[in-house]
C-alpha cells in the first residue's frame, strides 16, 4: 500500500530527530542521586507508603464521622449552686458548675 | 577471571539484542565492555551507567517521542533513565535489560500521556465548537512531520507504542509483546486499530 508507505516513512522520519537529551546531563542528575539504589535500596521503602495510606485514611474517616455526627448544643446557663453572696455586700458569686464561679460586682447607682 | 569468546558472546547475546546504535556493537569488545559497564552500574558507577544509556538514548528517545511527543519526550526519557538507574539492583535477569529499560520508557510515557489527556480536559478552550473534545484536524500536508503527529496523538498511547515498535524500531509481535509485557494477540490489535484510525486520517488529509 503505497499510502501506508508513506505514512511509515514520515512516522521513522519523525521518530528519529535527535533525541534532545544530553548525556552529561543525565550522569549528573544521577550522580546527585549517589544515595539512590542501583544497589537496590527503595528510595521510599513499601511501609513509608502505606502508612501514609493508613494516615490519610484514618484522617478522612475521622473528619467525615466529625462532619456526620449531630452537633451537640451547649447546655443553657444556669447557677448549680447557691447563690453565695461574699461578705463585701457589693459583689455577688454565681456557681456556674463546681469549678466555675462568677462574680458580678454590684455597684450603687450614685457612683455611675 | 577470562571467560572464553563464545562464553562472552552468550552472555551479552540477550543485552544486545536489541541495541542499534552504534552499528557495530556486536564486536567481542563492545559485548565485554557492555557487560562490564552493567556490572559496574549495578555497583554504583554513574560513569558506567552514562555508557550504558548513551549506547541506547536515541532508541529511547524515540519510543518516548512517539508516544507523549516533541515536547515531554526528553523529561520521559530523562524520567525514565533515572527510574532505571533507581532499580537497577532489582533487575534479576541481566539478558533481559535493553527490554526492561524499553518497558520504563514505555511505563512512564503512559503516565505522563495520561497526565496530558487530564491536563487537556482540564484546561480545554470551551470556545470550540465541539466543546473541546477532539483534538484539531491533521496538517493539510500528510508528509509533513506535524501531521505524523497530530495522527498519533488520536491514539491510546498504548496504540501509539506498538505502532513505533512495529513500523520504526522494526519488531516483531513476539518481541513487543516482550517489550511492553503484553500478549501477541493483544499487539496484533491494538496494531490493527492503530492502522484504521491513521490511515481514515491520511486518507482525509490527502
Amino acid at each position: 500500500m503505497k499510502r501506508r508507505g508513506n505514512f511509515d516513512d514520515a512516522f521513522r522520519a519523525w521518530a528519529s530527530r535527535p533525541a534532545g537529551v544530553d548525556v552529561r546531563r543525565l550522569v549528573s542528575a544521577v550522580r546527585g542521586q549517589d544515595h539512590a539504589p542501583a544497589l537496590g535500596i527503595r528510595l521510599r521503602p513499601v511501609w513509608a507508603t502505606l502508612a501514609a495510606v493508613a494516615f490519610v485514611l484514618a484522617s478522612g474517616a475521622s473528619w467525615w464521622s466529625r462532619t456526620q455526627a449531630p452537633r451537640e448544643t451547649p447546655p443553657p446557663l444556669h447557677a448549680t449552686g447557691p447563690i453565695v453572696p461574699s461578705p463585701e455586700s457589693d459583689v455577688v458569686v454565681v456557681w456556674i458548675d463546681d469549678e466555675t464561679p462568677v462574680y458580678m460586682f454590684l455597684n450603687d447607682a450614685t457612683e455611675r | 577471571m577470562a571467560l572464553a569468546r563464545s562464553e562472552i558472546l552468550d552472555a551479552g547475546a540477550g543485552i544486545l539484542t536489541r541495541v542499534h546504535d552504534p552499528p557495530c556493537c556486536d564486536t567481542l569488545s563492545t559485548v565485554t565492555s557492555q557487560i562490564g559497564d552493567l556490572a559496574a552500574a549495578r555497583r554504583g558507577d554513574p560513569e558506567a551507567f552514562g555508557r550504558l544509556i548513551e549506547a541506547r538514548l536515541a532508541r529511547l528517545a524515540r519510543l518516548a517521542r512517539s508516544i507523549v511527543g516533541d515536547a515531554d519526550a526528553a523529561d520521559v526519557t530523562q524520567e525514565s533513565c533515572l527510574a532505571c538507574w533507581r532499580h537497577l539492583g532489582q533487575l534479576d535477569d541481566l539478558t533481559k535489560f535493553d527490554n526492561w529499560l524499553m518497558r520504563i520508557v514505555y511505563t512512564t510515557g503512559l503516565r505522563r500521556a495520561r497526565w496530558q489527556r487530564m491536563r487537556a480536559l482540564v484546561f480545554a478552550a470551551p470556545s470550540s465548537s465541539d466543546g473541546g473534545r477532539e483534538p484539531a484536524q491533521p496538517a493539510a500536508d500528510p508528509t509533513d512531520g506535524i501531521f505524523v503527529w497530530e495522527a498519533l496523538s488520536r491514539l491510546p498511547a498504548r496504540q501509539r507504542a506498538v505502532l513505533h515498535l512495529t513500523v520504526v524500531e522494526g519488531l516483531t509481535d513476539s518481541e513487543i509483546a516482550a517489550t511492553l509485557g503484553i500478549r501477541a494477540g493483544s499487539v496484533r490489535a491494538h496494531r490493527r486499530r492503530a492502522r484504521e484510525t491513521v490511515e481514515s486520517l491520511w486518507n482525509n488529509a490527502s
